[in-house]
């Protein structure tokens, strides 16, 4: 099972390197960011629909990981520019962050049961207002960190 | 010899089709209205709503909106209804090449006098290096000389500071703009010693020491936000109110603009909120000392950068005493979640942390 996974995100990233190295031109890169930015609005949508307060969390933690663990393995390759990298560890520590405050840890109050809500609404006004994701991540590193979040 | 016949007709027809969806681009009504003739014109509105870059954003219920489409219907709606205004509107859309080589007159430009669409017209940009060159040849083309007030509204992501690197025209990566050539370019939209009565930056970041004092010169009052602020959130519609009081003070129209603009934010956004109004007379007295003095911190320290998001002024230590807040009116509400989440006040000024 692990050895199909593994091909799996092999050939998935093979996809990505292909895609990424003809996703220069601007609609390429704006099609990337769509789908990131439909991607956090999906987690929200599903946030808001779940009625359990503890599956709301669930599915924000899980996403939140998703995210980290996409923006590492990108980092870990090696093919970030230095500029790239700079906006991947900004969007990591702004992630980080959120999943900190999620569940009151490093020095943050824990987000309580009923605002659960409104604090996936922050998170995805925060990501969609900030320049850090539309203006500096590349279009090759957008496209290999859709497809990491779409098979992870 | 019939077949070379018929392939000659469809090529003849294939260029013509081509041709036709070239024309069609380009002006579309150009006459006067005879209505407009008799009414006086009171001011003009500049709408730059820039969109060569991703302006996706979701709304309350989920649903996917481009920002700056929206912000163009926005534009018209105002416009319609200045029955005592011209109001210009340039949307800066992505260049298109066609076979990679040729530019499309990708841009927009609509003209509206007192209500009514008199230009409507596909361009191209004409600089690499200086910012609204076309817009401004458009705007003397076609403005009429007897308004005297005139507003500035741009809406867009943060205009970087200069030598940022930062890619502002996703499709032109070799355009080149910032806050110095923002000021300049803007400028050239004036007549003589004339300034804007108001200036809004729909943006996130350029309530900024340097952005207020690049604008000295250009304009009365500005409107812009220290932090974040996405491109879809200022909303014009209170600049209707010069239809019933066209005397109405410049400062009014930007309170009204901003309570207006912070009202409306403030019952869905869970981010912070933050507007401020500055008055370039008085704000004029210390900005440039202001200014200066943050440039040098950021020379000290070499760690921050060009894409980092603004903080309040105050939370860094580059001015002795409180930050100057004289001249500034601020309409701030604290973020719901993260570190600023009950933060009470924020003097107006946003600095690159």
């Amino acid at each position: 099972m692990k050895l199909f996974k593994s091909t799996i995100l092999g050939l998935a990233l093979l996809v990505a390197f292909q895609s990424g190295a003809f996703a220069s031109s601007a609609s390429d890169r704006g099609k990337a960011l769509d789908m990131f930015k439909k991607y956090v609005n999906n987690m929200v949508q599903r946030v808001e629909k779940a009625e359990d307060p503890d599956k709301k969390r669930e599915i924000l933690n899980n996403s939140f990981d998703n995210m980290i663990s996409a923006f590492n393995t990108v980092s870990n390759m090696g093919i970030a520019s230095s500029k790239d990298q700079k906006a991947l560890n900004t969007l990591k520590s702004n992630i980080l962050e959120k999943k900190h405050e999620l569940n009151g840890s490093n020095g943050f109050r824990r987000v309580a049961d009923k605002r659960l809500d409104n604090f996936a609404n922050y998170v995805q006004q925060d990501l969609e207002q900030a320049d850090t994701v539309t203006i500096t991540i590349s279009a090759t590193l957008l496209v290999i960190i859709l497809v990491l979040l779409l098979l992870l | 010899m019939r077949l070379h016949f018929y392939s000659f007709i469809l090529g003849l027809l294939a260029v013509w089709g081509l041709w036709g969806c070239q024309t069609s681009r380009k002006l579309t009504n150009s006459q006067e209205p005879a209505a407009s003739s008799d009414v006086q014109l009171n001011y003009k509105l500049v709408y730059v709503i820039h969109g060569d870059a991703n302006y996706l954003y979701h709304d309350e219920d989920g649903h996917s909106l481009q920002a700056d489409e929206q912000k163009v219907k926005e534009a018209i709606t105002v416009a319609r209804q200045a029955r005592h205004g011209e109001v210009f509107i340039f949307h800066q859309r992505p260049e298109k090449k066609i076979l990679w080589l040729f530019p499309q007159k990708d841009r927009l430009f609509l003209h509206y006098r007192s209500g009514e669409l008199i230009h409507k017209k596909n361009y191209s940009p004409e600089s690499s290096t200086q910012a609204f060159t076309a817009e401004k040849r458009l705007y003397h083309q076609y403005e009429k000389a007897d308004s005297t007030r005139v507003f500035f509204l741009f809406f867009g992501h943060e205009i970087p500071p200069s030598n940022s690197g930062i890619t502002y025209y996703q499709s032109r990566p070799k355009a080149q703009f910032d806050t110095e050539r923002f000021a300049r370019g803007v400028q050239g939209f004036l007549k003589g010693s004339n300034r804007f009565d108001l200036t809004m930056l729909s943006t996130c970041d350029n309530g900024t020491p340097r952005m207020v004092s690049n604008l000295q010169t250009v304009t009365r009052y500005l409107l812009a936000s220290p932090q974040n602020l996405h491109l879809s959130h200022i909303d014009t519609q209170p600049l209707l109110k010069l239809e019933t009081s066209p005397r109405i003070p410049a400062s009014k129209l930007a309170d009204s603009l901003a309570q207006h603009t912070y009202d409306r934010l403030s019952g869905f956004i869970q981010t912070a909120v933050t507007l401020s109004v500055y008055d370039m007379q008085i704000v004029g007295d210390y900005v440039g000392r202001l200014s200066e003095s943050y440039q040098d911190y950021r020379r000290r320290n070499s760690n921050l950068n060009a894409e980092g998001e603004n903080t309040d002024c105050t939370n860094l230590s580059f001015w002795d005493g409180p930050i100057p807040d004289k001249g500034v009116g601020v309409f701030y509400k604290a973020p719901n979640f993260g570190h600023s989440a009950g933060k009470e006040s924020h003097t107006g000024w946003g600095c690159q942390q």
